[in-house]
């Protein structure tokens, strides 16, 4: 006969294995509800993560910080980057700190390099997900606004239009909450083209 | 093709005839193999844990397209869905108290997998923030509880890949050789107090053929980038490898062959390519002239402990040959002695001498490991060593200068003695 004690412990790791996704729930959707709203410059590429599906990654302007030059860093290395908003709305990120400051939103990112007065981080929010029908389509329309101008082929305007993600942070937690590209939301854009 | 237990009961009449058994125990053991199941004893348990693991592979694939045209709340509940259905084996499996190993395996798995799907369905659904390596992680610990609760070689297989997926995520930021082998030392007391629910020629083989690179792997990927201390880990741990095997088959009076004993073929098998490789590398002078250590002990302190302890294994190892007269486990314990003998050293000045080391090595490795096939009468064993033996001569024609037509020459009268010394061997091992 089986053990009680087994029961027991089966039944404990069991209410783990749903407590741990629960409790990423629980805390997403406090961020999404209360965590104050940032925007961060962003551009997208579209690669195949083959345990999640298709998705956009992205690459943030806010994830090359200035930094004063005989600052010391490990690559590796997870630091706490206050977060702060410049005068066109969007947010940036401030020289990172190996604590977490007693107040105000920050971001915990990882340093990948650092040269000189400029340091190179990973930014916890680095994947959109799409339907894998819809990333490719998100990609093409970035590209499409996104490009330069060709002044030989008569385009003297810059042609592009920004590109940001909508963010709610809450203290060190940030959750992504929407892809812009033009001012719109992508699934927008996307369901409105023909 | 027919079973070993179908030849052994049609040769019964022919022993019965030549009075090597009676006919009390001719009837007896035909009695004996009647009563066991039909079908070979891998498919009982292979199947059902493949089973799981593609049915738990397809509903991975099937739910990570995002169902954008579903509420996220239905989106939820979908990705759960899998970990309940594990979960549910899981019990039913228990509840039958006479549930097979492929069983047990099979619902483990599919729990493992389904919170592994929950995992990152949530995080997809809600655009949560996360690493692979912290995913991979999780999904290990989560899966670590059912190798015991459900006593699942399978899932002791799964945890040791996700293992190797975080150190190999977690190896491009941060390397960490202590916290690997720690978070494999977990599995240790399945391996030593739980035989009885992996062993088994198929499923017991397969568990460590896997477990054994998976581990060894892991670890080489969590040092730092120096090729001379992942060769004296190879060294050192296949060395070690093939101590448990001759160990186990010392104990179990088999005389050298590790047919039925505990660690099986694998082990011995990835022990013996092991130190042959590594020793084989040793015999070019090149790697001395030019791999030197960027890295002593106090720039890279977790991988020299991990290095040292094994080395301590070989120092027990070696100790063990001694008084068992184990010349060819005392042969290949000792490259990783002299590898860790020159390892903080420039060799630019004794490369060649020490290729010479490594060459006479390899040569007495490939030689004993014949002898020692012969003895044991093992024909795959006295293979292992021709093959030592021709990657060595192999090897020394590739470095030296001579033209293609003397290399040519010497390949074939080479490999002509190597066929009639087979022949002769294949001869002596089964006469």
């Amino acid at each position: 006969m089986t053990a009680r004690w087994l029961w027991g412990a089966l039944a404990l790791v069991f209410a783990l294995h749903w407590a741990v996704p629960v409790a990423l729930i629980q805390r997403g959707t406090a961020t999404l509800e209360h965590g104050a709203q940032y925007r961060f410059r962003t551009a997208p590429v579209d690669p195949i993560d083959p345990f999640r599906g298709r998705y956009v990654a992205l690459d943030f302007d806010a994830a090359r910080i200035a930094v004063a030059p005989d600052a010391v860093y490990a690559e590796g290395q997870s630091v706490y980057a206050p977060i702060a908003v410049g005068d066109d709305g969007f947010a940036r990120l401030l020289p990172p700190q190996p604590e977490l400051p007693s107040s105000g939103d920050v971001l915990k990112v990882r340093v990948l390099w650092h040269h000189a007065s400029e340091l190179g981080v990973a930014l916890p929010f680095d994947r959109y997900y799409l339907d894998e029908a819809l990333a490719p389509e998100a990609e093409r329309i970035y590209r499409e606004r996104n490009r330069r101008a060709d002044p030989e082929a008569g385009e003297p305007d810059d042609p592009r239009r920004p590109a940001y993600v909508m963010v709610r942070v809450r203290r060190d937690y940030a959750v992504l909450e929407q892809l812009v590209i033009d001012g719109r939301p992508v699934r927008e854009l996307i369901e409105a083209r023909p | 093709m027919a079973s070993k237990s179908d030849w052994l009961i049609s040769e019964l009449p022919a022993l019965e005839r030549a009075g090597v058994i009676d006919a009390h125990t001719a009837q007896r053991l035909r009695a004996h193999y009647a009563s066991r199941p039909a079908g070979a004893v891998w498919t009982r348990w292979l199947f059902p844990v493949l089973g799981a693991l593609l049915i738990g592979l397809g509903i991975l694939l099937l739910v990570a397209h995002n169902w954008d045209g579903l509420a996220r709340s239905l989106r939820v509940l979908l990705a759960f869905t899998p970990l309940a259905l594990g979960q549910l084996a899981c019990v039913f499996v228990l509840r039958r108290h006479a549930a097979s190993a492929g069983a047990r395996d099979a619902a483990a798995v599919l729990t493992a997998l389904g919170f592994a799907a929950a995992l990152a369905l949530v995080g997809q659904i809600f655009h949560f923030p996360g690493d692979l390596e912290a995913y991979l992680l999780s999904c290990a610990l989560a899966a670590l509880p059912l190798v015991y609760l459900m006593r699942s070689a399978a899932v002791a297989v799964l945890y040791a890949a996700a293992l190797l997926g975080w150190s190999a995520a977690v190896a491009s930021l941060q390397r960490h050789p202590l916290a690997v082998v720690g978070w494999y030392t977990l599995l240790l007391p399945f391996l030593l107090l739980m035989p009885a629910a992996w062993r088994g020629p198929w499923r017991g083989g397969l568990m460590l053929s896997a477990l054994v690179p998976l581990f060894f792997v892991a670890v080489m990927l969590s040092f730092p980038s120096v090729p001379r201390l992942g060769v004296l880990w190879a060294t050192a741990f296949g060395a070690v490898l093939v101590w448990l095997q001759r160990r186990d088959a010392a104990s179990a009076g088999t005389g050298g062959d590790d047919a039925g004993v505990a660690v099986g073929i694998a082990v011995p098998a990835w022990g013996y390519a092991g130190v042959a490789i590594a020793s084989l590398i040793g015999t070019v002078p090149e790697i001395w002239r030019g791999w030197f250590w960027y890295l002593g002990p106090v720039d890279a302190v977790e991988a020299w402990v991990v290095v040292a302890a094994m080395l301590v294994a070989v120092f027990a190892a070696a100790w063990w040959a001694l008084r068992h007269r184990d010349i060819l486990l005392l042969t290949m314990c000792a490259p990783a002695w002299v590898m860790a003998a020159v390892a903080l050293i420039d060799t630019r000045d004794i490369a060649v001498g020490l290729s010479l080391v490594f060459n006479l090595l390899t040569l007495a490795i490939g030689l004993l490991t014949v002898r020692d096939g012969v003895a044991v009468r093992r024909l795959d064993r006295v293979n292992a060593g021709m093959l030592v033996l021709l990657a060595l001569v192999a090897l020394r024609f590739f470095d030296n200068d001579w033209s293609f037509t003397i290399r040519g020459v010497a390949f074939v009268v080479v490999g002509s003695g190597f066929l009639l010394t087979h022949a002769w061997l294949r001869r002596q091992v089964r006469a």
